[in-house]
């Protein structure tokens, strides 16, 4: 049985009452689940997250029919608790916390040139973040992700593309001159 | 062709997915576009080095989180237990109520209107009602089935009794006893909705949070659901969205995107 299955069987017993399963079920999606909220909120924030996602998906399993696997159906939930942990951050104006702090090979000229991809995708727009982190990182198919981020398939095809795009240009902007990192890394913030 | 949708091609044909186009459209577009190719390459190599790194976790807290949602369950369930005891006590109340109503009419023949055996019939449905509510006082999951027929004969005996006191057929004090009936079915009603909102399920507690994808109607769905439950339907049935989902060798590619 594939994973995404198990994890389905696992949703159904513990939306029956089996508390084995409940835990058996956290533990099989909570890495996941983590990685998910990590990239699209930051890596800090992700325990509370994923507290928060898990509390809401325990009462949840009583409606939970298995239309979709288990996975997409609490990866959503987590999306909309993120979605709402970075539209308070906006609204309590806490615009650093928004925007992660500038890497250091922005900052100054980097003898070792290395570049953690990971970083990058921080810089990413929201949207085009939890497309690509959901396809690449958890290695969903598009559909799926189409399922958690409520939008059509295509519409998840194009974002994947362009987070790709917005990741090269970032790469190709580490690999040119310091002046010319240091100007792409200051029109990125604003 | 705009380079563009071209790079979205390449793009799904990285990760196994419909371009959208033909793929011969693909290769003569890459055939003559030196930068498409060249980004084809970057994305390759910027889709590999975005899946060594990612955000790990450092530790698992899934006993914390497990532990925070027992707290959330068992909170939930003390606040629910106090509720139950009273509507199980109340049942059983009614239940000797509505016996004590039946005993002149059964045993006794007696009944103020009506000869010796419609007493017997009224007294026959009476003991019916009576042991439906002391059902419900001891098993509580079965309240579901026993109030729609109690619902609709305390209905019956409270709404002819209106109509008859107005029509000055009987009197006030021999009808109130229906009240007994009416409570006894409200009660069970209410007990049905109760244990569709609950679980026997220790974590799984009784609040339903507002905002979850499509959730809106479903919270008074699964409460009514259990009043009027749905045949459950044949399970990889619906849609082909949830069959191509389901399908096994589409999740194995899934999971084995990873590794």
């Amino acid at each position: 049985m594939s994973a995404v299955d198990e994890l389905t069987r696992l949703a159904h017993a513990a939306r029956l009452g089996d508390a084995a399963a409940l835990e058996s079920f956290v533990r099989a999606s909570y890495d996941q689940v983590w990685r998910f909220c990590a990239a699209l909120a930051d890596p800090a924030a992700a325990d509370d997250l994923v507290q928060e996602t898990y509390a809401r998906c325990v009462p949840g399993l009583r409606q939970f029919r298995g239309d979709a696997p288990a996975l997409t159906w609490v990866l959503a939930i987590a999306r909309h608790v993120c979605a709402g942990e970075l539209r308070s951050r906006i609204k309590t104006r806490n615009t650093a916390a928004c925007w992660p702090a500038e890497p250091d090979w922005l900052k100054a000229p980097d003898a070792s040139g290395r570049v953690v991809v990971a970083d990058l995708l921080a810089r990413l727009g929201p949207e085009r973040r939890a497309a690509f982190v959901l396809t690449q990182l958890l290695g969903l198919r598009y559909a799926e992700a189409a399922t958690v981020c409520e939008c059509p398939e295509g519409t998840i095809r194009s974002r994947v593309a362009r987070a790709r795009d917005d990741l090269i240009a970032m790469l190709s902007a580490s690999e040119t001159a310091p002046e010319g990192r240091r100007q792409a890394g200051a029109s990125r913030t604003r | 062709m705009d380079c563009d949708r071209a790079r979205e091609a390449i793009s799904a044909r990285i990760d196994g997915e419909d371009p959208g186009l033909p793929g011969n459209v693909i290769e003569a577009h890459l055939a003559s576009c030196a930068q498409c190719r060249d980004w084809q390459q970057r994305a390759h190599e910027v889709t590999r080095r975005a899946r060594l790194g990612g955000p790990f976790l450092e530790r698992d807290l899934t006993a914390q989180v497990l532990a925070a949602v027992g707290l959330v369950g068992a909170g939930q369930r003390a606040a629910g237990q106090g509720r139950s005891v009273a509507q199980r006590a109340g049942l059983a109340v009614i239940a000797l109520a509505q016996l004590a109503i039946t005993v002149p009419l059964l045993v006794l023949g007696h009944d103020h209107g009506a000869g010796t055996h419609a007493a017997h019939e009224l007294g026959s449905f009476d003991l019916a009602l009576a042991i439906a509510f002391a059902v419900g006082a001891i098993r509580p999951a079965l309240s579901a089935g026993l109030a729609w027929p109690c619902g609709v004969a305390a209905a019956g005996l409270v709404g002819t009794a209106i109509a008859d006191l107005m029509a000055g057929q009987t009197f006030g004090a021999d009808e109130a006893q229906h009240l007994i009936a009416a409570a006894g079915a409200a009660l069970l009603f209410w007990q049905a909705r109760t244990i569709g909102a609950g679980t026997a399920g220790p974590a799984l507690a009784t609040a339903w949070p507002g905002d979850l994808p499509g959730s809106a109607p479903t919270r008074a769905a699964g409460r009514a659901a259990v009043l009027w439950p749905e045949t459950p339907s044949a399970p990889a049935g619906g849609g082909s969205d949830a069959a191509q989902i389901n399908s096994p060798d589409v999740a194995a590619r899934g999971g084995g995107k990873v590794a």
